[in-house]
């Protein structure tokens, strides 16, 4: 039996930096927010947060200011006008990027209570696999790895993917391909390191869905947009959608 | 129970079967040839007190509360018989201890500290195993703190015990004017608190640690070096399937923590982290990984 409160909670990650983990988890909870659901999203990123960045908010305060100071997290939680509320974290704070065990379950522990008001809850983790990633990756649920067919992605994807299925016993992962050509390569993609997960770990992914290449991705990241809001008839949009449902749809 | 002087007549004299008296005992009856009467155990043992002090074994104490209960005419009276004589064998002597064995055993059985009135040891130690077990079965949080408190030894070295208990009930009324009507006080020993902690993450119960420092600091106390409590937090992490005693283990290192940094402070505990071996991404999935994947 699980607490009854308890809400989706899932957890991104790619291992490798700079395959859009932040613009997905950006415009997968626009989708959410957009189908009604109450959504939260934590920047995880403690080290280089830029969710605040890409959505063009000023935070007063972020989680670095609960963790050291005297703010609540209620006090940190702002609303965006993507439609879904956001925890943000300080960039460039050494201490938040290596923060102790025990000061991680910390932020666990105060997290929790708050997640009870929301229907989805997305983390925007880190690249990498310091232990301040792992944990929040443990933390969730439902884990999505996002990696396209780039040989540094696919190694970086299959390390985090081995090490939380190794360390912690995780084994249902969901995969997200970004930037593929079409559905056929992200398909391609996906089976690829399906068959080497299977082979090596005896694990089958879930295939959660992809985001095609598309310009407009880039652009909207520089305008500060949220795409599913600017263009939500591009295709783009219709694939974050379609992930959101997939999400949704995920049973463990 | 009272001993009656009729009653111990009659009693002392029939044998019994058993030894319950001490060797202490045994020597100071040994002094004369004969048993000793009860007039001259009395005359040797004038400082009771001192004598119950010498012996913490359970025996000694049957003639104790025998002495005690006496009153001083009675105990003049006794002075004066020789005719009532202490069989060392004798029944009365068994049933003294029996009754005063049945005695400690209830008191084992309370649940109530008998200085402050907050809930013992053996309260604690039970009602933590059911919120752990609730938490196991619930996945709500609770949390355990231990609170002791910093220089309570020089307190009571310098005023005494009678000075250091009044202050440790002080500070029990503090404590309980500031938790919270979920969280269960008990008094683990000595100048040691424990507070389980329902429903309560690490981080709320971070909150409440800090309410019950503080106040604990304002009590007002004629000590030169204030009297402050030191805190150990930890959160039971049904996953690492924890024991009750580990559960405390954690909770009592964080409360080390605390004093060991310098007092007066909170400190926590997480759960030991399992160490599992992982191996790092070996050469051949490295190959699999990176073999041309395009069939098409």
């Amino acid at each position: 039996m699980t607490a009854p409160e308890t809400p989706e909670i899932a957890a991104i990650a790619s291992g490798k930096g700079g395959v859009g983990k932040t613009f997905i988890t950006a415009n997968v909870a626009a989708s959410f927010a957009r189908d009604g659901k109450r959504v939260l999203v934590v920047d995880c990123d403690l080290g280089l947060a830029n969710m605040d960045v890409l959505l063009a908010v000023n935070p007063k305060f972020t989680l670095q200011d609960v963790v050291f100071g005297d703010q609540t997290v209620r006090d940190v939680i702002i609303s965006t006008k993507a439609g879904f509320d956001l925890i943000p974290a300080s960039s460039g704070v050494k201490e938040m990027a290596q923060l102790f065990y025990e000061k991680i379950q910390l932020i666990k522990s105060m997290l929790r209570p708050i997640f009870a008001e929301y229907d989805q809850v997305l983390f925007d983790t880190g690249a990498g696999i310091s232990e301040v990633v792992l944990q929040f990756n443990l933390f969730a649920a439902k884990n999505i790895i996002v990696l396209n067919k780039e040989p540094t992605s696919l190694t970086d994807a299959y390390a985090v993917i081995k090490l939380m299925h190794q360390r912690f016993g995780r084994h249902a992962f969901g995969i997200i391909v970004n930037p593929a050509k079409d559905e056929k390569e992200a398909g391609r993609t996906f089976d690829h390191m399906n068959a080497v997960c299977r082979e090596f770990l005896g694990l089958s992914l879930n295939y959660l869905g992809y985001v095609v290449h598309d310009d407009a991705v880039p652009r909207s990241i520089l305008n500060r947009e949220i795409l599913v809001h600017a263009s939500p008839k591009s295709r783009v949009a219709i694939n974050c959608s379609s992930i959101a449902r997939a999400i949704s749809g995920w049973v463990l | 129970m009272s001993a009656s002087k009729p009653k111990l007549h009659r009693d002392v004299t029939s044998a019994g079967q058993s030894n319950p008296v001490t060797p202490e005992l045994q020597a100071s009856m040994s002094n004369t040839q004969h048993p000793p009467t009860i007039g001259q155990i009395l005359k040797n043992h004038s400082t009771i007190s001192a004598w119950l002090n010498l012996n913490k074994a359970q025996k000694p104490e049957v003639f104790i509360l025998l002495a005690d209960r006496l009153s001083d005419a009675e105990r003049d009276a006794l002075l004066q018989t020789t005719d009532i004589v202490i069989d060392i064998h004798g029944d009365l002597i068994k049933r003294l201890a029996e009754v005063e064995n049945e005695n400690k055993h209830l008191r084992s059985l309370s649940l109530i500290d008998a200085l402050t009135g907050l809930y013992n040891y053996r309260f604690f130690s039970k009602q933590l195993e059911i919120e752990m077990a609730r938490t196991r079965r619930t996945l709500h949080p609770c949390s355990l703190m231990m609170i002791d408190l910093d220089n309570f030894k020089l307190l009571n070295d310098t005023y005494g015990h009678v000075e250091g208990n009044k202050f440790l009930v002080k500070v029990t009324e503090t404590l309980s004017q500031k938790v919270r009507p979920t969280d269960i006080l008990c008094r683990y020993g000595g100048d040691e608190f424990a507070v389980i902690m329902p429903e309560t993450g690490l981080f709320d119960a971070m909150h409440i640690g800090q309410r019950l420092r503080e106040s604990v600091s304002r009590i007002p106390w004629k000590l030169d070096h204030p009297v402050s409590a030191s805190i150990g937090l930890a959160e039971y992490d049904p996953s690492t399937e924890q024991g009750v005693s580990e559960f405390m283990d954690m909770a009592d290192r964080a409360l080390y923590k605390a004093k060991k940094s310098g007092k007066n402070k909170i400190c926590f505990e997480a759960p030991p982290q399992k160490t599992v071996e992982t191996e790092p991404v070996s050469q051949m999935e490295r190959e699999a990984l990176l073999k041309p994947n395009s069939k098409s």
